[in-house]
């Protein structure tokens, strides 16, 4: 399946959900019709408040539920509880409590153990263990055991064991909820350094605007899907979606009212400090 | 919390030695010395037991800990068979019961825990049994935090625990913290066969363990037959100490 790019330029969908809409057993409905395409290569960022199905919806493209009316596809073949397996290996799932995803007792066998069930040679496995490691910069520590790591080296050793599957797509589930200032900015600068597709569950604007181009704003259905600059001049969408621009977005629309000014909402410091030189 | 099942293995002298020759070794020389009612022939045993583990360099002081967190069962077997059949009996209990708590601290001590594990795999132990233990073994410390945050949060809203056994109200609040753990381990067993799945999981687990049985595990492997034949000679009176 392809679709046509804003560039222009034809690229592959690595998932395209079509119309789906999905139920818990007791009848709370957690999605309504979402219809969805990412690219190859394409970072999107899913945000939503509480509640909104951004967990269930990661859930259904990582073919661990499966809804009842509508249609994923993942890299073109149709996913059922039948090819669940096949959907699950192109499809790497981070889980927001990396407790839960690190389940091995070691960081190396943790990380092998994708590659092993994927029937790979050793020599094979250990490359990969090896490369994915240093991609989410984790090398250092192979050889340690899960229960004495932070939250943010448990996070990096969990992101390596999806990149040694190397599935063209991530799923990342609130990747820098509870983290410390460094904790977040080196898992932000280790998933801005890979070439994956990526659907990036967060409340976190900054992180949105840091790693996407695009941002999916989602509450039962999807509200807004566009460039995340587009976002910033919806403020119908955020109010409806509970969502807060960074502090610095904020701090310069004031500005923009007091001096007059017309310019768009910056997505990042650097940009901020750009347009206060320009309007001073 | 400094625990982990491996701190000592690699310094061992018995690390890299196959481990599915440790457990054949091991466990067929327990089951053996299970068998045997003779003390001298136990003593022997026994004395095989603590030779092998000073040979190993496991820590004293480790060993001591694992004996001793052994020790009750021991004392209790053994005043069982005191009362039941005379000091004799008591005394080749205590024996036995001793020689195999060394063989077992012996094995896991000096085995890496996923190449025990491959080991068991190896010998066609079913999937769900080692992959259980694997699992167990990760998880009893994300549950031993867990446990320790809620003791936290029930002190610091005033709770001081039981004043004596009857306490009815202590036991309501233990009651409910057992049933909280086992809410939210219910729910992280749900997320960890998420997570299982969504590596590929199914029904098996592999790893990476290459051994290949060497000059050094077919001498460890003799000295096991020679102490479990002499042992047996021991016992059936086809030798005596000169």
């Amino acid at each position: 399946m392809d679709i046509g790019a804003a560039d222009g330029v034809v690229r592959l969908a690595v998932i395209a959900l079509k119309n789906v809409s999905f139920e818990y057993p007791g009848g709370h409905r957690a999605l309504e019709d979402v219809t969805l395409e990412v690219g190859e290569g394409e970072r999107v960022a899913l945000i939503g408040p509480n509640g909104a199905g951004k967990s269930t919806l990661l859930h259904i493209m990582a073919a661990l539920e499966f809804p009842r009316v509508g249609e994923v596809r993942v890299m073109g073949h149709r996913v059922d509880r039948r090819s669940a397996a096949e959907a699950r290996r192109k499809v790497g799932f981070l889980f927001q409590d990396p407790d839960d995803q690190v389940f091995m007792p070691s960081v190396y066998e943790d990380v092998a153990f994708g590659p092993l069930n994927m029937g790979l040679p050793e020599e094979e496995v250990r490359r990969r263990v090896e490369g994915a490691l240093e991609a989410s910069g984790a090398a250092h520590l192979a050889r340690r055991v899960p229960q004495n790591l932070s939250l943010g080296e448990k996070k990096r050793v969990a992101i390596a064991g999806l990149l040694s599957m190397s599935p063209p797509l991530l799923l990342l589930d609130e990747p820098t909820a509870n983290l410390d200032p460094q904790g977040r900015r080196d898992l932000v600068n280790v998933l801005a350094g890979l070439g994956q597709s990526m659907v990036i569950a967060t409340h976190d604007m900054s992180v949105a605007f840091e790693l996407a181009e695009r941002a999916v704003v989602l509450k039962g259905r999807v509200l807004f899907d566009g460039d995340v600059r587009t976002l910033l001049k919806r403020p119908e969408v955020l109010r409806e979606a509970n969502l807060e621009l960074p502090s610095f977005s904020r701090l310069m629309m004031m500005y923009r009212e007091h001096i007059g000014a017309d310019f768009e909402p910056p997505l990042t410091v650097e940009e901020a400090l750009a347009l206060l030189k320009a309007h001073r | 919390m400094e625990l982990h099942i491996d701190r000592d293995a690699e310094g061992s002298a018995l690390f890299r030695f196959d481990p599915r020759v440790k457990l054949v070794c091991i466990f067929a020389l327990i089951v053996l010395v299970s068998m045997v009612t003779d003390a001298v022939a136990l003593a022997f045993a026994l004395l095989f037991a603590v030779l092998l583990l000073a040979f190993s360099r496991v820590p004293p002081v480790q060993l001591a800990r694992g004996y001793l967190a052994a020790l009750p069962f021991i004392a209790l077997s053994s005043l069982t068979m005191l009362l039941a059949s005379g000091p004799g009996s008591a005394m080749a209990m205590a024996l036995r019961v001793s020689t195999s708590v060394l063989l077992l601290l012996l094995l896991v001590r000096t085995t890496p825990f996923m190449d025990l594990l491959w080991a068991l795999r190896w010998f066609k132990v079913p999937a769900l049994l080692t992959d259980m233990i694997m699992l167990t073994y990760r998880f009893i410390f994300v549950l031993l935090e867990e446990l320790e945050r809620m003791r936290l949060a029930r002190k610091a809203r005033g709770f001081q625990g039981g004043r004596s056994l009857l306490d009815r109200k202590a036991f309501q609040v233990l009651a409910n913290t057992i049933g909280m753990v086992f809410l939210r381990s219910y729910r992280r067993a749900g997320q960890v066969y998420a997570a299982l799945l969504s590596r590929g999981y199914d029904g098996k687990a592999r790893t990476i363990a290459t051994y290949r049985v060497g000059g050094r595990d077919v001498a460890l492997g003799l000295a096991f037959v020679i102490t479990g034949v002499w042992t047996l000679a021991l016992q059936m009176g086809w030798y005596a100490w000169p």
